[in-house]
């Protein structure tokens, strides 16, 4: 029944890409962040979902009148570098089986990143590509939070299926969505559509405490501090926060409490040491191999582990940090582009907040890039401490921002004047414009 | 239960991507709410407006020059 259902909304989407290629990007991201194909029983399971999307949605590019261009500048450019450097070193990995295998899966994360900058051409399509970022990944999260209360903490929080399967991923990914539910509520003209959004985030808390992932709880508390750092309604955020955390302390039981007081005590914990294990690995073959590392997956594939790590593992361990499974997999180049490609995306942020700040109309715009950067340092943050160096939503988060630079460029080329509302009355619109600096549409919108 | 909610964040996405088809392409709104249309009931067709009188704009008359 499920995977009928599946079918029958994919044929749908299929349609739409048909018609606009980024409707397919749209469900692109939903595939690749949801995976809802690996939650449905019977063909639509073992159907490369994933591919056949991405070769959809280039194709109806190709066919379309759409610019067949995207943006260039520093974030596409080391994009397009790294993506590269991935290639050359999965030619000299030391594992190449492993590296091919998983070049193929990664390498259209990054691709993705590249479509997204050129198809989310003005504001319409960023607000819909947040949405679906948000139904993709906040089904966990509700799902998740309902979960933990109703089992009151007892119950661990696990995805079901592809990279969300694992606690810690999940937690992740989780602490990413939350800031882009905020910019919904921000940007969102229903009342009801804002509550739903604020249940929504609760929920989404409560669903990070309940994967018991430290990393997850971390990430958390500096994304929560950083964003309450750049926030206009401190207060307010400030006793949201304290609410929740006073609820989520209440209801998590003694188990989750010691699990996560274990963080003091890393020194002896069993699987922070694992951790340093890999790491050491990582950077052992990255002083052997300092341009091209081991070649993806190179730290999972045991003999190549235990011929440069001290500690013997018979089928070696994860990365298990976004820093050091780049290093272990490309040496010192792959983690200089890697970690230029992270400072530029937060830089990018950074602009976009200053360039859009001075110009009425373009409020949804710094919103949107302040999200994208509490996001990023969630995502810097927590996955200091987990394997998702090519997670999809660090590289569609990207895309939207370099789309984002373009648009405000254009609002700064076309002088502001007043136009028509986004959209009358739909309840995905973006607000009526409760803020200020939402008085006016953007004038991206119209000048698309 | 968990099979309901599954759906909705599913139709969820396909209803975004439907809004976004209208809102940002309104040459397709046509195709799109053609679509939709179709599965409602046959409406009256309400008669046509009476069509405005029209008036005859005012001859601009330039005065007669006087002949030499």
């Amino acid at each position: 029944m499920r995977s009928i259902g599946f079918l029958l909304l994919y044929a749908g989407l299929c349609g739409g890409t048909l018609f606009a290629p980024y409707v397919g990007a749209l469900a692109w991201i939903w595939i690749a962040l949801m995976s809802p194909h690996q939650y449905v029983y019977g063909i639509a399971g073992s159907l490369p979902v994933n591919l056949v999307q991405a070769v959809v949605t280039m194709a109806a590019w190709l066919v379309s009148k759409e610019p067949k261009r995207f943006p260039l500048n520093t974030c596409t450019l080391l994009l397009l570098l790294f993506m590269a450097w991935i290639s050359i070193t999965t030619v000299t990995s030391l594992a190449p089986e492993t590296a091919w295998e998983l070049w193929q899966r990664n390498i259209k994360n990054l691709f993705l990143g590249l479509v997204i900058a050129g198809l989310m051409t003005n504001r319409i399509r960023l607000h819909a590509l947040a949405w679906t970022v948000v139904f993709s990944l906040g089904y966990f999260g509700i799902k998740g939070g309902l979960f933990t209360i109703v089992t009151a903490g007892g119950g661990h929080v696990m995805g079901e299926a592809g990279v969300l399967g694992d606690n810690n991923n999940l937690a992740l990914a989780m602490c990413m969505v939350l800031p882009l539910m905020n910019y919904l509520r921000l940007n969102s003209g229903h009342r009801i559509v804002r509550l739903a959004l604020v249940v929504g985030m609760v929920l989404t808390v409560i669903a990070i405490l309940g994967t018991y992932s430290r990393g997850g709880l971390i990430g958390l508390s500096v994304s929560a501090l950083f964003l309450w750092s750049r926030s206009q309604q401190k207060l307010l955020l400030g006793l949201c926060g304290a609410a929740v955390l006073v609820v989520g302390y209440t209801i998590m039981p003694d188990t989750w409490t010691k699990r996560m007081d274990s963080i003091q005590s890393a020194d002896t914990d069993v699987s922070f040491q694992g951790r340093v294990k890999v790491w050491r690995f990582s950077y052992n073959i990255a002083q052997a191999r300092p341009f091209v590392g081991g070649g993806l997956g190179a730290s999972e594939n045991g003999s190549v582990f235990n011929t440069y790590s001290t500690d013997y593992l018979p089928t070696g361990l994860a990365a298990h940090s976004i820093y050091f499974q780049v290093l272990g997999d490309h040496g010192f180049a792959g983690l200089f582009i890697f970690l230029s490609m992270l400072g530029a995306v937060w830089r990018q942020c950074s602009i976009v907040k200053k360039r859009a700040a001075t110009r009425p109309g373009l409020g949804w715009a710094v919103d949107l890039a302040t999200m994208i950067q509490v996001s990023w340092t969630g995502y810097m943050v927590a996955g200091a401490a987990l394997s998702m160096a090519y997670y999809d939503l660090a590289y569609i988060e990207l895309g939207a921002i370099v789309a984002l630079r373009q648009i405000v460029r254009q609002g700064e080329a076309v002088p502001a004047r007043p136009t028509p509302p986004l959209i009358a009355g739909a309840n995905l619109a973006p607000a009526k414009r409760n803020r200020g600096l939402l008085a006016q549409p953007s004038v991206g919108v119209a000048g698309k | 239960m968990d099979g309901l909610l599954f759906l909705l964040f599913n139709i969820g996405v396909v209803l975004v991507a439907h809004w976004c088809l209208q809102n940002d392409s309104p040459a397709l709104n046509g195709v799109t709410t053609g679509l939709f249309a179709m599965t409602k009931p046959a409406q009256e067709v309400a008669p046509a407006p009476p069509a405005a009188k029209k008036v005859a704009a005012p001859r601009l008359r330039l005065p007669r020059l006087p002949r030499r």
